[in-house]
């Protein structure tokens, strides 16, 4: 990959780059679908969908000897081609009547990919897109950030194209080959991808411990990961010549098994390869639908729809039940693209760290931690414990306010359950205390645990029913244990955004400019031109992350994507908390990260709470790793980009998804002015978002993400 | 020449957590009430033309900020350019109105007026339509206050029951106008010295 930078370089000018619009509205289709990919839960096998599973990838094959070209687009066409087409089919319609499709006589493919989105999601990028085409000098060797290799472009790969491949390969749970081929080295490769983080969150640790050491509690240590970082890191060393040649025989995989599909689907691609890469048009849509009638396509889909939801279920119930140790890695790719609501309680308790991936040791914890919080409770509200009279005063003011239209936040044992865990997790987080938005933060996991305890068939009447009708006290005080310490491991990911002067909130709202600036400057000069700063509206939707923007049951999907982006490595405090009990777990389970370290006692704010560490952290990250230098062609790159990957922090990725969110307006708010702007964004029109809304978003915060990441580190600081 | 901000006044409303900002706000704007709003994080934004003294038309962009002390650090983001400041307390709680002048001078250090002594605030007592047994500030207690603090207006209100709102926001319009205009005149004295500088610094530079 010699060419790398280079190609990097001009990628940034895309402005200056002339490209055929069929080409470019090609391309974004590819984003689109790709989009999907991650978007859409699972083929069913129903044997149209199979149809059209290979006249999409017919299509969409671009030249089979672009190596990286091919390989994005077998990932992308199979998983999403059979969503892709069957979205195409019972969505032209409103393709068509879609505002939001005005180019669609220029951008046959392109109105295709746009019709499966529910909405113009694409805005920006097309925006980016037809201006790059729009654009004067035209040099065969750059890059439009959403351009992939030009077949004529030859061998060279471009740095996003890998990108998106590695985030691809990531969240894609469709990766048949990467699982059967690699199954146990993937696993390892992850694992010891993982360990390279381990650092990152030492200082968390510490606040942790000297939390406890305040408050004199009786809280078993929490806290490891130091001691074994120089045996992991070199144990990373010798991993690292294996994972390369374990990543180069898996792309090769894949490579192969893509031309396999191209040459199984028929020759008729061949006459387009040489061309730029085609996706189905519309007619061809149609052309396979016409003998349908829309009663046929809505029952398939229906049936389709239902058959994904069972494979997910059944998926997600072989993680959970099959073995001894619950493959983490797999559940978080899996949780990406959503939970199934009777797995989500066990599924966001795993994710975020609480319950350990042994199934044996879960009971245990479970019961030590839940007699933890009793102790606690019975602590607190002793004659011993002077309260905090500020700090329940705030939290009893803002309880009554916290999800005034959802009729179970009104109820009086809802009330007293948070105002325990709200007050309890405040007097022990001295360093932020108790700060407004926290009360939205741990609805959702009270709501989703408390789901436990219904019946499946009322879970969706959680919302309405007064839990003690269905609580025992025993429940209640479990139920309120689970969710204060699973509201404690997700604050800690976001500490910085609650401590004094918030810097992780200041820090993401100036992130969230930069990256509108480089993603849509027109908006971006259209906010200075009104002044409006990014602060004015931004602020809410980093303090409460974006709760207050979405109803609760999007807010709650959206979680499921959340909680698996949070670092695992956080899931380590816990499942090592036993370290008597862990050596053997850890020979058994490489693929659990562990991180151990003696208790720390260490004053903890100080270097954790300020900017420069955590930027020098990830320069820490980026030197140490050696073996990109070493591996050949692209691994280099795309093992450099994983590591990146796995270190992207929640924060980090919730600005992505803040900034889709804010661009995905960006035609109204161009019209307005600053009093238009401000109130548009004080109140979005998301009360009808449905959860396909919210993974749209997600989707498109995830591509951002890809497209950025590299970038990122030049200008987010 | 700032025919675009005459037209404009900038309020803010401050004052602790919980003594009816939003509320407050919202009577004035929408004239509605609810017991049903979220607690306000960073800062709420409503607008509404103004009628002053059936003589000038302004637009009136009131921010409502969050109570909570954690929040202060933002204010320079939204006090900056305020023509008037509203503070709140809650008539059935002390705390509230002992921190009204540690309101006044958090305003006062973020908002970088151009002359502190004259800039308007208004002082609300909010919630009167509590019991009388609840009520825990006097009268007199918030018009000493106001005095102290350069004879403010002050006013007793209820989000609740609509009492004094729009007299007390009348009377906030007044003062953002006068500010506005004060301001404006500021301005151009301001840009003349900006001239008179330039031409200081012109003569230091050829004397070189």
């Amino acid at each position: 990959m010699g060419v790398r930078s280079p190609t990097k370089d001009a990628g940034y000018s895309t402005r200056e780059t002339k490209e055929r619009e069929s080409h470019s509205s090609s391309t974004t289709s590819l984003v689109t679908s790709l989009m999907k990919s991650w978007r859409i839960s699972s083929s069913s096998s129903s044997s149209s969908a199979a149809a059209r599973v290979d006249y999409s990838t017919q299509s969409l094959s671009g030249n089979p000897t672009t190596g990286t070209y091919s390989e994005i687009r077998h990932s992308a066409s199979a998983s999403s081609s059979h969503a892709n087409s069957k979205r195409s089919l019972t969505h032209n319609d409103n393709a068509s009547n879609s505002s939001l499709a005005k180019n669609s006589s220029e951008y046959g493919a392109y109105t295709l990919s746009r019709s499966s989105s529910a909405d113009g999601n694409f805005d920006a990028m097309a925006k980016q897109q037809n201006s790059t085409a729009r654009s004067a000098s035209s040099t065969s060797n750059t890059f439009s950030p959403l351009r992939y290799t030009s077949p004529s472009g030859g061998q060279i790969e471009s740095p996003r194209a890998s990108l998106l491949r590695q985030k691809h390969n990531k969240h894609s749970h469709h990766n048949q080959q990467y699982y059967q081929h690699n199954n146990s080295s993937a696993i390892s490769e992850l694992s010891s991808t993982k360990k390279s983080s381990d650092k990152y969150f030492e200082d968390l640790d510490e606040d942790w411990s000297a939390v406890i050491d305040n408050y004199n509690m009786p809280i078993p240590m929490l806290t490891n990961g130091g001691n074994a970082h120089s045996a992991r890191y070199s144990e990373r060393h010798s991993h690292s010549q294996t994972r390369d040649a374990q990543r180069n025989s898996l792309s090769r995989t894949t490579t192969a098994s893509s031309i396999g599909t191209t040459g199984a689907s028929g020759s008729g691609s061949q006459g387009q390869s040489t061309q730029y890469p085609q996706l189905p048009n519309l007619n061809i849509a149609e052309a396979l639908g016409v003998d349908k009638s829309q009663e046929e396509i809505d029952n398939e889909r229906e049936v389709q729809e239902l058959n994904s939801i069972m494979q997910r279920i059944t998926k997600f119930d072989s993680i959970l039940q099959g073995r001894h140790i619950i493959n983490l890695q797999e559940l978080r790719q899996l949780s990406w693209n959503g939970i199934p609501k009777p797995h989500r309680p066990i599924v966001w308790k795993l994710l975020i760290g609480y319950l350990p991936a042994n199934t044996k040791r879960q009971e245990s914890l479970l019961k030590r931690k839940r007699q933890e919080y009793c102790e606690s409770l019975k602590h607190t509200f002793s004659d011993e414990h002077s309260r905090d009279i500020p700090t329940w005063h705030q939290i009893e003011i803002d309880i009554p306010r916290t999800n005034p239209h959802i009729p179970l936040y009104q109820f009086k044992s809802v009330h007293e359950s948070l105002q325990r865990i709200l007050y309890i997790w405040a007097i022990r987080h001295p360093a932020s205390g108790y700060v407004q938005g926290i009360n939205d933060l741990v609805t959702p996991f009270f709501q989703t645990f408390l789901t436990e305890y219904l019946p499946q068939s009322k879970i969706d009447s959680v919302e309405v029913t007064d839990p003690d009708t269905y609580l025992t006290k025993e429940q209640k005080t479990n139920l309120e244990a689970d969710t204060f310490w699973c509201l404690t491991k997700f604050l800690e990911q976001i500490t910085d955004n609650y401590i004094h002067g918030q810097p992780g909130i200041l820090k993401q709202v100036k992130n969230l400019s930069q990256l509108v600036k480089r993603i849509d400057i027109d908006l971006y000069n259209h906010f200075e031109k009104e002044h409006v700063e990014f602060i004015q509206f931004a602020f809410r939707w980093m303090n409460c992350l974006l709760m207050r923007e979405f109803q609760m049951d999007t807010v709650i999907r959206m979680w499921d994507t959340y909680l698996a982006e949070t670092s695992p490595e956080t899931t380590s405090s816990f499942s090592s908390s036993n370290a008597l009990n862990m050596s053997n777990d850890t020979l058994m389970s490489p693929h659990t990260p562990i991180s151990r370290k003696p208790a720390t006692f260490s004053t903890p704010m100080g270097d954790q709470t300020s900017p420069a560490s955590t930027a020098s952290r990830s320069n820490l990250s980026a030197n140490t790793a050696p073996q990109a230098v070493a591996s050949p062609g692209g691994a280099s790159s795309s093992d450099d980009t994983s590591k990146r990957v796995t270190h992207s922090s929640l924060n980090e990725f919730h600005v992505f998804v803040c900034a889709a969110f804010l661009i995905k307006w960006s035609d109204v708010l161009c019209d307005m002015d600053f009093q238009g702007i401000i109130t548009f964004l004080q109140n979005p029109p998301t009360k009808d978002w449905t959860e396909t809304d919210i993974e749209m978003l997600l989707s498109e915060a995830y591509i951002w993400q890809s497209l950025y990441k590299d970038a990122t580190s030049h200008w987010l600081k | 020449m700032s025919s675009r901000k005459k037209n404009i006044l900038k309020v803010i409303i401050l004052g602790d957590s919980g003594v009816g900002k939003t509320s407050l706000m919202h009577r004035y704007v929408n004239d509605k009430y609810s017991q049903q709003y979220k607690a306000t994080i960073g800062a709420d934004f409503l607008t509404k033309e103004v009628n002053i003294d059936n003589d000038k038309v302004a637009t009136m962009q009131v921010w409502d900020t969050a109570g909570q002390e954690r929040f202060q650090s933002l204010g320079v983001a939204f006090y900056r350019g305020a023509d008037c400041c509203v503070l709140v307390y809650d008539v059935t709680n002390t705390k509230s109105f002992q921190n009204i002048k540690s309101w006044r001078d958090e305003f006062l250090v973020h908002a970088n007026v151009s002359t502190p002594e004259t800039f308007p605030f208004v002082l609300l007592g909010n919630k009167i339509d509590a019991d009388d047994s609840k009520k825990v500030v006097s009268n007199k207690a918030a018009q000493e206050l106001a005095a102290s603090l350069g004879n403010i207006p002050v006013f007793f209100t209820s989000a609740k029951t609509a009492i004094n709102v729009d007299t007390a926001f009348q009377e906030i319009a007044r003062s953002a106008l006068q500010q506005n205009q004060n301001d404006a005149d500021a301005f151009e004295d301001d840009f003349n010295d900006a001239i008179n500088i330039q031409l200081d610094n012109d003569t230091n530079s050829c004397s070189c």
